[in-house]
């Protein structure tokens, strides 16, 4: 046999087979697209972080006077003038940045929370440095000529969070109003955070740049700035000017206080490169979960393809055919699958990062995205998109080559061995062998149904997984929502500026507003839990919020123990901990001593439990407070607004006293947290359409292979005069079969990968979140509909094929 | 009274690349019911094409085909179903047992689908034991050998109790003490009223039946009893 002569032969086994070649294609196409799209994530953030920080003019160094010191204007730059080589520095740039309280509500809401106001240069024309980037469509950027006047551009995630359009008046501290001209995105402010590590913070903090004049107007600190920026000549290490720097402030004694800080000690900065591996890591497990899947349900279409011509391969055999021969015709199918896979796999690449663009360009705003196409990444994916095809065929001839040549011929003949045919004979229903037909394709040929129902399997768990996995997380989120709101969802939590005595006038103020309906004192502050006899580096970060745990506003729900001796922690951290109560930890928090605030250690015992699902929470009982020589101190209160008000109402009474740094309704936190998700899951959103799609195809093609293979016994029931709809019943009924077990395999896989991802890979990037896993009916339902409804449906797309059927050429074909 | 086969002027046509090929070409045909007919033929002389167009499995070209009274050649779809369920049963050339089904099950599914579903399994039971299979019941189409299978498929035949019974080349699988027993089973159908049509290359087999058929090139070209007179099964040999 000639090579061509293959060829012509292969080729017209495309021709008979296209419509099953391309959707095999297809299957993998998605496989090896996708992973190409979310394999790249960790490299689209990298470079779109260099180039925004580029771009916005990120510091190399800078100097941070401490809270409340000045210096005059110039004498910061004056200071780098005493570098050794003042030339180091490219570039310089002084900046007055003040904590403000900022209003900017709307006829329908209140806004109001603290904020920075931000002093730039812009004497060159807007600072060089740190620039507040406006995109278009939001507005302009300051100049020059706005220096002086009530002009400012508004950190841009504060606004898109309250819809803020550019043109919004926002009123300041001191009874002063700016108009923000634009809404811009600043490198510090990319991923807000606020100074006690609050993320997504943009629902509780407004940073509002203004001309350097103005903000010293504003503020009532003419002529003073607190900040300065610099950038470091490229060929010079930065760690080196930061030392010459460092000298330079001591040697020129300001009295500012001050710190030099790098950009890696910047904490937007840190985070926005710090979360990409641990981010990228989930992406990972998702696009290694679809490309399995794909790769799984290929593999098993292709090699059923390849099967349906062992009888042939089993006549070549019979006259003599060499093995090269007889693997050359079924291999060139494998190719021609191989290379469309590759081919379609480009496109549905680029139509992944189509989809996945906007999601990234929403939820991490940055003046620049890059989501170019990644093709070192496709390239590995599409390695094995192009292998498998190719295994997938060999396997089935190599399996045909090993059995004699009449084996091979009377594989039609012989595919029932039985197989677990005892089963069968011990059902007692259907009675009728007509109805029994169905059943008994599926448990005479184990090994087809095995085949059929681990392709199923593979789709529907790659969906479960999925949907899984978003159902956990709003699972969670869901939980915590009901910890939190509880009986009061109308809970306002206030912060206060500094600790006060409950029985101060302060605190007094604040519970005399004839807003306040009930009200806690809260005892906020940061701390640190590990079992005893581990070292610091051992447990987390967590904060401890002393509350009288008889309180009506709020108290956390004690899901095991009390709150009576010691303190009351997550369950999720005390798991963590390996601890349960009753048991012992060092809890690391600030004491008051004789020279100030000192971080200590003190053993205390777990009193008690509770279901949030995040593990920093820790509850301690007003009444231990004097143990930690704290007693009758807060810092923050929880609480009701009286009858008739509501925490609007709370917000603007209280926001206006000088004690408060800020007042939220707690129910905020709930919003931002889901926001956060949101973001964290709208790229599993994007996902869905694809794995649904992908599942679709491969529950298409098992159906349609399944057909061909059952094309002879078709066409015996219709010579038998069975009815088209009678025919198709029978199929429908084993396609039912073959979906339940699918389904079922689905499920089951798919729980124990969100269980996986959960347990190792959540716990690892997420570290404070004790995620519960979820599969909800939701979920399940769509695995059903797809796994059982959509494969026993899919006969009915043979329809027009069965109806056209030529019956006596199909019972003459000797396959 | 009509005929239990009926056929005018009936051709069959394929169109290959841009020829034409006649696979029937005018028969005129009737076929009585009870009668035996051997329909003889060299290889590509048109049997199985004329099996197919009396079956309602294919529709001739030109020409009319009515059997047991229904006009085959220009009945709807539905009809046709209807007339295989209740009319013909096959015997076809190449078994075309269902693989996943026991000889038995094979059997009593072709007696459901004709709805007799009750007692199918005891009639297919005693359908298999008339064509010496009663120790095969259980067994399935791999697990049997070819003229076994053959017997099946005549049983599955069989067991509708469809009047017109027709066989593409039953015994050519079989051995002699096989064939005379499918013969005979075949024969006694057409005595208990059955009209039955065999398709065979074996002239020997023509001289049992009440008539010959012979086709060459599609067309008949003889037509009547058995030349030397309708034999006995017994006095065949081959
Ligand atoms: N689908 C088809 N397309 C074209 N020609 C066909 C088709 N089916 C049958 N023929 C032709 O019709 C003629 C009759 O075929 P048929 O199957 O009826 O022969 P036969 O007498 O049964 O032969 P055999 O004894 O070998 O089974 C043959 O020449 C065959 O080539
Ligand atoms: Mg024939």
């Amino acid at each position: 046999m000639r090579l061509w002569f293959t060829l012509r032969w292969s080729a017209r086994d495309l021709r008979k087979k296209w419509l099953q070649v391309a959707a095999i294609a297809f299957v993998i196409a998605i496989g090896t697209g996708v992973y190409s799209a979310l394999g790249s994530t960790a490299t689209w953030r990298r470079e779109s972080n260099a180039d925004s920080f580029a771009m916005t003019g990120m510091f190399d160094l800078r100097v941070k006077a401490a809270e409340g010191a000045t210096a005059p204007a110039g004498a910061l730059l004056a200071v780098l003038q005493h570098l050794p080589d003042p030339s180091v520095v490219s570039v310089a740039e002084e900046r007055l940045i003040e904590p403000t309280q900022v209003d900017a509500s709307t006829p329908g809401r209140s806004i109001l929370v603290p904020g920075r106001i931000v002093g730039v240069d812009v004497s060159g024309g807007g600072p060089q440095l740190m620039i507040p980037f406006v995109a278009a469509g939001d507005g302009r950027a300051l100049t020059a000529g706005d220096d002086g006047g009530a002009t400012a551009v508004l950190e841009r995630n504060f606004a898109d969070f309250y819809d803020l359009p550019p043109g919004t008046t926002v009123r300041l501290s001191g009874d002063q109003s700016v108009t923000a001209v634009g809404l811009g995105l600043a490198p510090e402010y990319f991923f807000v955070t606020t100074e006690d590590g609050g993320f997504f913070a943009q629902a509780n903090f407004a940073a509002v740049f203004v001309p350097l004049a103005t903000a010293q107007r504003l503020t009532g600190l003419d002529g003073k700035v607190n900040d300065l920026v610099l950038n470091v000549r490229a060929d010079v290490p930065v760690a080196e000017v930061k030392a010459q720097v460092t000298a330079a402030f001591a040697a020129a004694d300001l009295g500012l206080g001050e710190t030099v800080m790098t950009a890696r000690d910047d904490t937007t900065y840190r985070l926005l490169y710090d979360d990409i591996d641990g981010d990228q890591k989930v992406d990972n497990v998702f696009a290694m979960l679809i490309l399995a899947g794909a790769a799984f349900g290929a593999f098993n279409l292709a090699s059923r393809m390849v099967e349906a011509q062992r009888r042939e391969i089993g006549i070549a055999m019979a006259l003599g055919s060499s093995r090269r021969q007889l693997a050359l015709r079924p291999m060139l199918v494998g190719v021609q699958i191989a290379l469309a896979g590759v081919v379609l796999g480009m496109g549905v690449g680029l139509l992944a990062i189509w989809a996945l663009r906007p999601v990234y360009m929403t939820t991490l705003p940055m003046p620049v995205w890059h989501t170019g196409f990644q093709w070192a990444v496709f390239a590995r994916g599409a390695a094995l998109g192009f292998v498998l095809p190719l295994v997938a065929t060999a396997w089935p001839v190599v399996r045909a080559v090993r059995m004699s040549p009449v084996d091979a011929i009377t594989t039609t003949h012989r595919t029932a061995r039985g197989g677990l045919a005892p089963l069968l004979r011990r059902l007692p229903w259907p009675r009728s062998a007509f109805r029994r037909m169905p059943i008994a394709n599926v448990l005479r040929t184990p090994r087809r149904t095995l085949l059929t129902s681990l392709g199923i399997g593979a789709a529907v768990a790659t969906l479960v997984a999925v949907l899984g996995m978003l159902d956990s997380f709003y699972g969670t989120v869901d939980a915590n929502d009901r910890e939190v709101l509880a009986d009061h969802p109308d809970r306002v939590a206030v912060a206060l500026d500094g600790f006060v005595k409950v029985d101060s006038d302060q605190f007094a103020a604040l519970s005399s507003s004839p807003t306040v309906g009930a009200i806690e004192p809260v005892l906020r502050v940061g701390g640190h839990v590990r079992a005893v006899g581990q070292p610091m580096t051992s447990g987390f970060d967590v904060i401890v919020e002393s509350i009288d745990m008889t309180s009506e506003v709020w108290t956390p729900t004690i899901a095991a123990g009390n709150s009576d001796h010691g303190i009351v922690i997550s369950r999720t951290a005390a798991d963590d901990l390996h601890l349960s109560v009753g048991d012992s930890v060092i809890l690391t928090h600030p004491a008051l001593s004789a020279t100030g605030i000192a971080m200590v250690d003190t053993v205390v015992p777990i009193a008690g439990v509770h279901p949030s699902p995040y593990r920093f929470g820790v509850y301690l009982d007003r009444s231990q407070l004097a143990v930690f020589g704290a007693d009758g101190l807060a810092n923050a209160a929880y609480l009701l607004p009286s009858a008739g008000t509501t925490p609007d109402d709370v917000q603007r009474a209280l926001f206006a006293l000088p004690a408060v740094a800020s007042v939220q309704p707690v129910s905020m936190s709930s919003t931002v947290l889901r926001n956060s998700m949101d973001s964290f899951t709208s790229v599993f959103r994007v996902l869905e359409g694809f794995i649904l799609l992908l599942a679709l195809l491969i529950a298409y093609n098992a159906t349609s292979i399944n057909a061909d293979e059952r094309a002879r016994e078709r066409a015996t029931l219709f010579a038998f005069g069975l009815p088209v709809r009678r025919v198709m019943a029978i199929e429908i009924v084993e396609g039912l079969i073959y979906g339940l077990l699918g389904t079922a395999i689905g499920i089951g896989l798919g729980a124990v990968v969100v269980n996986w991802v959960a347990s190792s890979v959540i716990s690892t990037t997420m570290p404070e979140l004790g995620m519960k896993v979820i599969i909800s009916g939701t979920t399940i339902l769509t695995a059903v509909l797809l796994g059982v409804v959509a494969v026993a449906v899919a006969p009915l797309l043979t329809l027009r094929r069965m109806r056209r059927m030529n019956v006596p050429g199909t019972l003459r074909i000797v396959e | 009274m009509t005929s239990a086969v009926h056929l005018r002027n009936v051709s069959r046509r394929y169109t290959v690349g841009t020829g034409e090929v006649f696979a029937l070409r005018d028969v005129d045909l009737d076929i009585e019911q009870g009668e035996f007919v051997v329909v003889l033929g060299p290889s590509g002389s048109g049997k199985t094409t004329l099996l197919n167009l009396i079956g309602a499995l294919d529709i001739a070209s030109t020409g009319q085909v009515i059997v047991s009274g229904s006009e085959i050649s220009s009945a709807p779809r539905h009809e046709l179903f209807r007339f295989r369920r209740e009319t013909v049963s096959f015997v076809f050339q190449s078994f075309n047992l269902f693989p996943t089904l026991t000889a038995l099950e094979n059997v009593q599914c072709a007696v459901e689908i004709a709805g007799r579903a009750k007692g199918a399994k005891q009639k297919a039971a005693a359908v298999l034991a008339e064509v010496g299979l009663a120790e095969r019941v259980h067994h399935y189409p791999a697990e049997l050998s070819g003229g076994e299978q053959q017997r099946v498929a005549i049983a599955r035949a069989l067991a509708t109790g469809n009047p017109i019974l027709v066989a593409d080349e039953p015994t050519g699988d079989l051995d002699f003490h096989t064939g005379v027993q499918v013969l005979e089973v075949l024969q006694q159908q057409a005595a208990l009223g059955h009209t039955v049509i065999v398709v065979t290359h074996n002239r020997e087999i023509s001289r049992i039946a009440d008539r010959v058929i012979e086709l060459s090139g599609g067309r008949v070209v003889r037509d009547g009893p058995p030349s030397g007179g309708k034999a006995a099964v017994a006095d065949l040999h081959w």
